[in-house]
């Protein structure tokens, strides 16, 4: 059942085996499963069904010390959590971003890859793939798709599987997905604006007794549980585990000072513009979003090998084409027309572009077709479709863990009187010199293929400029409560158990201790799926 | 010929006679130049031809390759003349050919022996065919 916190009497008090804190992609999945299996969960949600701005996503307000990160914009604090506003885009981890490289501090996890594989395959499922994925050589195949003979010594293809549309959404998305089953569950108690107040422990603090939850209008109440799982995300997983220790005066894995620490993010942007001097057609039917009949969808790019990486000391890092559209193309004199009545006016030159789009017109048409069939944004499909002679390598890159990026405890407090976040994000020289290898290893073989001719980005080269300026947030928050073989290393254990506390878990990107280039959604359900599995062979 | 494209600024500064005299000799020399250059088997049509088959020409306009190449000799000051890098060019080879300079731009992109030039990335082998145009048209005008 799904219930509101907001109507229940004050002081409501809520028996579980299991609390579930925060409705995300983690929470949602670790739910499901454990309800599944028998457990009476109560899943706790600080928002309610839709998006409140000026009420539950305002706790989310903090203060940024360091490269500024979007603590209120990059997260979203409802019901579906930031699924709500996810492209889609999966990829695993690969075998080298589990494992300890010298080159980089602070790397290796205390589980391999061949340890998450049974899960990532569950993990698919989850994330709403009507099948199992192929291997990346026949899905190519089955897409019909011949990539140039990219130089193995550096570079490979790299597939990334976007989620099917549902009917009420362009993608997956757990609220919708997953909504009608956790109405209907008997043994899940979904609680919605039900935000973290306090945690109450035992005598030596190692045992949460007790969570404390509150709506903003002041309705209360307390979830006694044998078990608690905090899914609130990058940021607030760390945050809560910093109340927490500061709440009980120790605890939750504050002896270490570890909590908040090695804050990562995937940094996406430009690194080169791709001309040719002919259409780029050939190419864009290699690297781009392809389709299948049967709903299959994948962007195919490069990245780095795992070879090259260890060869050259570098972090993972991979890339995508975005096109632009050829001037002289009736789809982009098309798009610029449209543009400009959008903005209310004809714009320039409209002769020529109704001239141009005129002698084109069977390019406009196919486009428009591509773009009503696939049901996905303009702006995406304009990129996949567009006649172009050019295009931007977009990156997307690794973060090394640092230490000293970090969030902690800001003096300033929310609505319920909470310390809020402050974040202290910062971003090392090594990505840079990932980028610009990448890049230039991506160019050069771009040359000697005769794909096109790349001119690098200045922040590749050009140490003055700060990154950051050139890149954006992709809000994947990484690392904060990070998984270790022992406290002095970490924040949780190989099970996600926070160390020095006998039945508080973390789930969600927080974990992962080292950050690799895909994005993190699938490697968060398959860890929560693991988490789920070893719940359930534990007595509650 | 002009290694240094910043210097160019302060060619229209006043000229005395050491500076006659310094023309004169820059004259002479560059006519001897221009003789020796009918004797080498490449025109600046086949530098040009060279750079469009390498792709090259989607960079931009033989001006923006011509300042590339000056680019890369203001880092390589060593390889500021003509028959020097028509020699490099010309590796192992006895004279400068197409093919030649084909297979070592080939060489140069698998073996990654590149030069980033105000961002453009180009194999080295380009690099000099464009430092190469840049002397050739100074030594023209």
């Amino acid at each position: 059942m799904i219930e509101d916190l907001r109507r229940l009497a004050h002081g409501t008090a809520i028996a579980a085996d299991i609390c579930v804190l925060g409705a995300g992609a983690a929470g949602i999945t670790l739910a499901l499963e454990l309800g599944r299996s028998g457990l009476r969960v109560c899943l706790a949600e600080g928002g309610g069904t839709e998006f409140e701005y000026l009420e539950s996503q305002a706790l989310y307000q903090g203060v940024n010390v360091g490269i500024p990160i979007s603590l209120e914009g990059g997260r979203l604090r409802y019901f579906g959590g930031s699924t709500n506003h996810w492209g889609g885009r999966c990829a695993p981890l690969q075998d080298i971003d589990f494992r300890r490289r010298d080159w980089i501090p602070h790397s290796g996890w205390p589980v391999q890859r061949a340890e998450l594989d049974p899960y990532y395959v569950r993990a698919i499922e989850v994330a709403g793939f009507a099948k199992p994925w192929q291997s990346d050589a026949d899905t190519l195949a089955y897409l019909r798709a011949v990539l140039p003979a990219v130089d193995a010594r550096w570079l490979m293809p790299f597939l990334w599987h976007y989620t099917p549309p549902m009917k009420d959404a362009p993608v997956w998305k757990w609220a919708n997905a997953y909504g009608a089953e956790l109405r209907e569950s008997s043994n899940i108690r979904t609680l919605l604006h039900a935000n973290f107040a306090a945690f109450t422990t035992g005598m030596n603090r190692s045992r949460v007794r007790s969570m404390t939850v509150s709506s903003l209008n002041g309705v209360s109440a307390t979830i006694t549980a044998s078990t608690f799982i905090l899914c609130c995300g990058g940021i607030e997983n760390a945050r809560l585990l910093l109340l927490g220790a500061e709440q009980n005066s120790g605890g939750f894995a504050s002896q270490d000072d570890l909590v908040g620490r090695f804050l990562m993010q995937h940094s996406r942007g430009p690194a080169a513009r791709v001309v040719s001097a002919e259409r780029m057609t050939r190419v864009q039917e290699q690297f781009n979003i392809l389709r299948g009949a049967d709903g299959v969808e994948v962007e195919v790019g490069l990245a780095l090998t795992p070879q090259a990486q260890e060869s050259e000391r570098l972090l993972n890092c991979s890339g995508v084409m975005q096109y632009e559209g050829d001037p002289d193309s009736g789809v982009t004199a098309a798009q610029e027309i449209w543009r400009s009545l959008l903005a209310g006016t004809w714009g320039p030159n409209l002769g020529d572009k109704v001239g141009i789009l005129a002698e084109d017109l069977g390019s406009v048409l196919q486009a428009v077709k591509l773009r009503v069939a696939s049901g996905h944004s303009l702006e995406r499909e304009a990129s996949a479709g567009i006649p172009s002679r050019s295009a931007i390598l977009l990156l997307d890159l690794e973060q090394a863990p640092d230490p000293q990026s970090r969030i902690t405890l800001a003096q300033d407090k929310d609505a319920l009187g909470l310390r809020r976040v402050q974040a202290d994000w910062r971003v090392g020289e090594l990505e840079r010199r990932t980028a610009l290898q990448f890049t230039t290893h991506v160019a050069a073989d771009f040359a000697r293929l005769g794909i096109g001719r790349c001119k690098l980005e200045p922040w590749l080269f050009d140490g003055r400029l700060a990154m950051t300026d050139s890149l954006h947030e992709t809000y994947h928050y990484i690392g904060t409560t990070r998984m270790a073989e022992s406290s002095a290393e970490g924040v949780v254990d190989r099970n996600c158990a926070v160390f020095g506390m006998e039945n508080l878990y973390v789930a969600g990107s927080s974990v992962f201790p080292t950050a690799g280039q895909a994005n993190p959604t699938l490697t968060i359900i398959a860890l929560a799926l693991r988490l789920a599995d070893f719940l359930k062979q534990r007595p509650q | 010929m002009n290694c240094n494209p910043q210097s160019e600024a302060h060619a229209a500064a006043g000229i005395g006679r050491r500076d006659c005299l310094r023309g004169v000799i820059g004259a002479v020399l560059a006519g001897l130049s221009l003789h020796f250059d009918r004797l080498l088997p490449w025109q600046q049509s086949d530098l040009e031809h060279w750079l469009r088959s390498f792709g090259a020409h989607a960079i931009g306009d033989g001006a923006l390759l011509r300042r590339l190449g000056a680019l890369y000799l203001a880092g390589h000051p060593e390889e500021c003349d003509r028959a020097r890098l028509t020699h490099l060019l010309s590796g192992a080879h006895a004279a400068l050919r197409g093919s030649n300079v084909f297979e070592s731009v080939a060489r140069d992109w698998r073996e990654h022996e590149v030069e980033l030039l105000e961002g453009w990335l180009l194999a080295r082998t380009e690099a000099r065919v464009c430092a190469l145009l840049h002397l050739t048209q100074g030594a023209a005008a």
